[in-house]
Order: C-alpha cells, then sequence, then structure tokens
C-alpha cells in the first residue's frame, strides 16, 4: 500500500510504500522483499527520518512487546514498537525508572534508540544511549545480528544514534535505575532573561533530577529570554501514580486547521502562558505520573500551528561560546521579526558522538511558525552555530542540507562512511538519509 | 459473573486473539496461547506473563497441517491448563486469490484452516467442557459469511459453514452448562485490513477482544462486533440480487 508521510512539523513529505508486519515471518518477508526499506515507530520525528519514496516504511506497532524483565538487575527487554509511556508505567509499577526519555509518551523504544534521543535530565543521566545495554538488528544482507558494547561493538555504535539506518531492531535490552519514590518536588524558578536561566539552572544543576526552562524569546532587551525554571526531584515517599497518557498520531502535528500561532497572537499567548506559570505555585509537590511526560496532554499546543506547521531549530553550543552565542541569537531573532512559540533550556553534558546531538553545553530549542522567513531565519541559525562550534539535533530538523551538517558534526565523515561500508546498497535509507547525504 | 481464569487462545499471535491474550494477561488469566510462529508466541507468552498472566504458555500449532490431532492439541493444552474455563478459536485466513477460480491447493487451504480444523478442534474442546460441566467456546466467524462477494468465495463459504457447524454443536450442548458462542466481526484493523480500502470503519482488535469477553456473560449465541453490522447485513441480506451483484465491496 502507497501513503503519504510527513514529518511532525509537517514541512517534508513522501509517498512510499507502507508494510505493518505482525509476525517475525512476515517481519523478515517484507524486509526481504522491498528493494530498500526503513523502519517506522510512533512516526513522531519532526524530520522525515522514517518514510523515502524510494523505500517501504515497515511499520513496527505490532511488536511492540515486553519480553523479560530481570527483577535483580532491573534490565528490561522489549520490543522497538514499545512506546515510552508504557515502558514509564511498567517501570514504575516496579519501582525502577529510565531518566533519558523524551517528552511524549507515544514515541516508541526503537526510535529513541535510532535518534538516541535526549529527556530533561541530560545534565545528570545522559543520553538514551546510556541505557541501552544491548539490541538485535536484522539487516537482509547480515540477518539478524546481536550487538553490544562486548558483541559487536562496531554495529552496537552505527545502531544506537544511527537513524535507523542499520536495519530493523528487533530488540532492545536496557539498563534501569531504582525509582526512589513516586513523589517528585517541582519547583518553579522565576528567570529575568535567557542569561539569567542558564546561571540560575546551573546553579541547581547538582540537586535537580529533571531540569528545563521555558523562555519567552519573543520579548527584547534585558528581558529577552525571561521564563520559568523548572527543577524536578524525587521526594521521599509516595504518590497514587493515576496515569493518563495521551495519544499522539503520527504528522503533521498542525493538523488541518488555521494557525493560531502568529505575529499579531505570539506575544499574547507567550504571555498569558507566562502569567499562569508565575501565579503558579513556586513549589509543590507532585506524583510521577504527573510529571513524566510534561507534553502528554498539552497536544493543542502542535494543532495550534495548522496546516502550515511549524519549524523546531534545536542546538548545542558549548559552554565557552554560550554568552557570544545567546547574544547573536538575540540579534539574529530581533532582526528576522520571526514570532517565537516556544523557547527552552536544558544544561547538556558527556560526549557526542558520530550525529548524536550530545555533548557538553547548553541546549536550546525554540520553534516558529512555518511561514516564509522561517528558511532564511534558520540558515542564519546554523551560521551562529557553527560559528560557535555548536551543533544542530536532526531528529528535529525537516530541512537542514548535508553541507550544514558536515560543517556541524565531526563525527559526519566517520559515520558517512561506516553506514556506507555496512549498507553499500543502501537497503535502508530515508528522506532525512537522503537529505543529509550519509 | 464470569471470568475466564483459565484460557486457550487458538490465533493468539495475531488480531483479536492476540487482543484477547493481553486483555485476558492484564486480568491475572492463565492462558496457552496457539498459533504458527514459534518466536511469535515466545514473545506474546513473555508479553503476557509480564502483564500479569498467573501462567502464559506458548503452544505451536498448524491448522493447515493435514494431520493435525484435535484431541492431542486438547490433550497438550490440559497438560499446561487442567481446568480450562475458555477457549476463543479466531483463527482466520483469506487470500487475494480466493476469487472463485482458486487453485485446489488454496481452496484446501482455505477450507482447512477457517473450517475443517476449526470445527475438530472446537468439538474436541466442547466434549472436554461437556466432561467437566463448565466452559466457554467462542469461534470467529466473519461478516464475509453474510454477505459473500467475489473477492473471498471459499473463505465466505467456510465460514457460514462454521456457522451452521455451531449451531448443530450449541443444540447438541443445549442442556449442558457448556456455552458455545459465534463472533462475527466487522473490519478490525488487522493484517487483514491493513492497506484496504473499505467502506466502514476499522475496529481497534482491543475494542473487539473486550466486548468478546463482557459477552462471555450474556446467552446470545451469535453477535455481530461491532453491532452495526447486523444491520448493515440485514440491508445487504433484503437487496435484490439486481443491485447486489454490481456492488463492489
Amino acid at each position: 500500500m502507497k501513503q503519504t508521510f510527513h514529518s511532525f512539523d509537517g514541512q517534508e513529505q513522501a509517498c512510499a510504500e507502507v508494510e505493518r508486519p505482525e509476525r517475525y515471518a512476515d517481519l523478515f518477508a517484507a524486509i526481504d522483499g522491498a528493494p530498500a526499506f526503513i523502519p517506522r515507530g510512533g512516526g513522531l520525528s519532526y524530520c522525515l527520518a522514517s518514510a523515502s519514496e524510494g523505500a517501504c516504511s515497515i511499520r513496527a506497532d505490532r511488536f511492540d512487546r515486553f519480553l523479560a524483565y530481570d527483577e535483580d538487575s532491573g534490565e528490561v527487554e522489549v520490543e522497538p514498537g514499545v512506546r515510552v509511556g508504557r515502558l514509564v508505567r511498567f517501570l514504575a509499577d516496579r519501582a525502577r525508572h529510565l531518566p533519558a526519555i523524551p517528552g511524549h509518551p507515544s514515541i516508541t523504544v526503537g526510535g529513541c534508540v535510532a535518534f538516541n534521543v535526549h529527556g530533561k535530565t541530560q545534565h545528570n543521566a545522559g543520553n538514551f544511549d546510556a541505557f541501552v545495554r544491548a539490541c538485535s538488528v536484522y539487516h537482509p544482507r547480515t540477518g539478524e545480528v546481536s550487538c553490544s558494547r562486548e558483541e559487536r561493538p562496531d554495529l552496537f555504535d552505527l545502531t544506537v544514534g544511527g537513524l535507523g539506518l542499520t536495519g530493523f531492531i528487533t530488540r532492545i535490552r536496557l539498563r534501569t535505575l531504582p525509582l526512589p519514590g513516586t513523589a517528585v518536588r517541582v519547583r518553579r524558578i522565576p528567570a529575568a532573561n535567557l542569561a539569567d536561566a542558564v546561571e540560575r539552572m546551573r546553579s541547581l544543576g547538582g540537586d535537580a533530577e529533571v531540569l528545563y526552562s521555558w523562555n519567552n524569546l519573543n520579548r527584547r532587551g534585558k528581558h529577552f529570554g525571561a521564563g520559568i525554571v523548572y527543577a524536578e526531584s524525587f521526594e521521599a515517599g509516595n504518590r497514587p501514580l493515576r496515569w493518563n497518557l495521551t495519544d499522539l498520531a503520527p504528522g503533521p502535528g498542525g493538523g488541518n486547521g488555521p494557525s493560531f500561532h502568529a505575529r499579531w497572537s505570539e506575544r499574547w499567548i507567550c504571555g498569558l502562558y507566562h502569567t499562569i506559570q508565575r501565579i503558579k505555585a513556586d513549589e509543590e509537590v507532585l506524583s510521577l505520573a504527573d510529571t513524566a511526560f510534561p507534553i502528554s496532554g498539552k497536544e493543542i499546543y502542535y494543532r495550534m500551528f495548522g496546516r502550515r506547521g511549524f519549524r523546531e531549530y534545536q542546538m548545542l553550543i558549548p559552554p565557552e561560546a554560550w554568552n557570544a552565542a545567546s547574544r547573536e541569537l538575540q540579534r539574529t531573532l530581533a532582526a528576522a521579526r520571526i514570532p517565537v512559540s516556544l523557547g527552552s533550556l536544558k544544561l547538556f553534558s558527556g560526549r557526542g558522538k558520530f550525529l548524536h546531538f550530545e555533548g557538553e553545553g547548553i541546549c536550546l530549542a525554540l520553534d516558529i511558525p512555518a511561514m516564509r522567513e522561517a528558511g532564511p531565519l534558520f540558515e542564519r541559525l546554523d551560521a551562529v552555530v557553527i560559528d560557535h562550534g555548536g551543533i544542530a539535533n536532526l531528529s528535529k530538523d525537516s530541512r537542514i542540507r548535508a553541507e550544514t551538517v558536515r560543517r556541524m558534526f565531526p563525527g559526519y565523515p566517520a559515520f558517512r562512511e561506516a553506514i556506507r561500508a555496512f549498507d553499500p546498497e543502501k537497503r535502508v535509507t530515508s528522506a532525512l538519509r537522503e537529505r543529509i547525504d550519509v | 459473573m464470569f471470568e475466564p481464569r483459565q484460557a486457550v487462545i487458538v490465533g493468539a499471535s495475531s488480531g483479536v486473539g492476540r487482543a484477547l491474550a493481553a486483555v485476558l494477561a492484564d486480568r491475572g488469566c492463565r492462558l496457552v496461547l496457539a498459533a504458527r510462529g514459534a518466536r511469535d508466541l515466545e514473545a506474546m507468552a513473555a508479553d503476557c506473563r509480564l502483564r500479569g498472566a498467573a501462567e502464559a504458555h506458548p503452544l505451536g500449532v498448524d491448522l493447515n497441517n493435514p494431520n493435525l490431532s484435535a484431541d492431542a492439541f486438547t490433550m497438550a493444552c490440559a497438560e499446561r491448563l487442567p481446568a480450562i474455563d475458555a477457549v476463543f478459536i479466531t483463527v482466520g485466513m483469506v487470500s487475494d486469490d480466493d476469487d472463485g477460480t482458486p487453485s485446489e491447493e488454496l481452496i484446501s487451504r482455505l477450507v482447512r484452516v477457517n473450517y475443517l480444523a476449526v470445527i475438530q478442534l472446537a468439538a474436541a474442546f466442547a466434549a472436554r467442557m461437556h466432561e467437566r460441566n463448565e466452559g466457554r467456546l467462542v469461534l470467529f466467524s466473519s461478516i464475509a459469511a453474510a454477505a459473500p462477494r467475489r473477492r473471498n468465495v471459499a473463505y465466505a463459504s467456510a465460514k457460514a459453514g462454521l456457522e451452521v457447524f455451531t449451531r448443530g454443536l450449541q443444540h447438541r450442548y443445549a442442556d449442558s452448562p457448556v456455552r458455545i458462542q459465534v463472533i462475527a466481526p466487522g473490519y478490525v484493523d488487522s493484517p487483514m485490513t491493513f492497506g484496504r480500502s473499505l467502506a466502514f470503519p476499522v475496529a481497534a482488535p482491543e475494542d473487539v477482544a473486550r466486548k468478546v469477553l463482557r459477552g462471555l456473560n450474556s446467552s446470545y449465541r451469535f453477535r455481530y462486533i461491532p453491532g452495526y453490522w447486523a444491520w448493515i447485513l440485514r440491508g445487504l441480506r433484503w437487496l435484490p440480487w439486481a443491485v447486489y451483484r454490481r456492488l463492489s465491496f
């Protein structure tokens, strides 16, 4: 069957074959029978990472089972289609947790592996790869191969964060951490501007399990980036877990309606949100179920972009370059006069590899409505990021080109060479792969 | 209020069978999961155990095997679960070549999987339940049995045969506590319907599974799920042939 796929931001699309096998025999037959294929998880990447005109998208929906759980070690083994919402609930029932999870429960574990995603805990938990013990991958050339840091480390390195290009991941073994409790203390700390937000986050970093901010990037002058820093940490004691996780359908996230994120409205929307957040208590204790997925239940935010869709730029700037980069960013946004629907900061640690969005520094994400001026603005942002030694998150970007990626990521040539050596016939391909030419 | 405690699901690796396994596992039921693919069954059994099933036993069975022994299969189930109180036979097989001119081999396969093997298993399970003086047996027909069309000729006739057989079996055990039901699901989101352009909405297997389990406490012997299919098929049955022959659904 042919289907038109959209990236979640609504900017990239492809008409491609799709299969949704339910049994392993059908899965392997579908992969072997396709001239080219790409695994597809939740279909929630902001870029088109799981479809391509010339490839068959193999949906992982029906490979969504828990395969094993070791009570002693807390290790869990799952199929790739398991949604992180279900994983978090499963682990919470067993007093375990996995901190490096993305913001929406509908994202699949396979997708987390393919993009080596991060959560709002990156500053102390690292990226998802820190929790992947082992996985198995099926490629028509090699068959099904198990890999880990000890067994076939080359394939493991290429698979975790490999954009899904080593084949269909059939099983993933994850390590988890003991859950200190189900009560979470949430602190909301006002920040006068972007620099103040970063300072406050740095001072909180050691104490907070979860750390992120909301920033109003539409403000000018010394109030640029004024907002709220959210710091969450586990509290002794338990709170009843009443999960109310929502589903998010694959893109386009904006749907077909009109756009409410516009120049005239953004100042009011952001101002209102800021006021609501400031009215809330500075500190409160919630349950893990209320805090694990901050985007769950707020999908209307995406709907408000309407059929025009949106664009997101998520950058990671090294700490030493942050001050200069943020000043340049403020100038660039002021000159562009484009409404920014969301600005959000996180602190990052660790060392990146290949095309992973990982490393020491400050991460800033910004969403804008996909208006005509968005393209030139993002090119200027590319230049700011490159000039300051930063990188962009490829999973959030539906337009970045190969040359830009090459200039940002020192690991680009190595990844390109390794993936081409592993899959010389390009049996696994996606619109993302074609666009960034790996 | 009847709630299965030990159940067998034939066709547990896909579609409604798989959904039934998941729902029953969530309720802590003991399960025998039967289907063809060993690896799929192992995965299903592991998932069911982790969902909360007190036991989940994978049991390979190929309904297309002409040498299938229903007695041996029911015995194997009983060895794993001694007090089986519910059996669901959800299997169904369609083919794009089932257009009224299929090969002899395909006809045999369609009839064996959709009818012959199912009635053998049903008869064997019903007899065991009768001996134990309790049990629910649920068989899955199809809307195709009431509205056959040019693209499922042998399949529809096999399912219609299954309905007739079950009616006889219900009559046979009318005075027994064994209760036998036939479910005719409408379009269900499964490999049978994936990628097809359909005139009516597709039901989620989980929703169908929950309705089937709720129905275990009802006295009906036959039901369409979702229920509106009863009205659609009544309409189709009353259509004059001159109109029906022109339908392409």
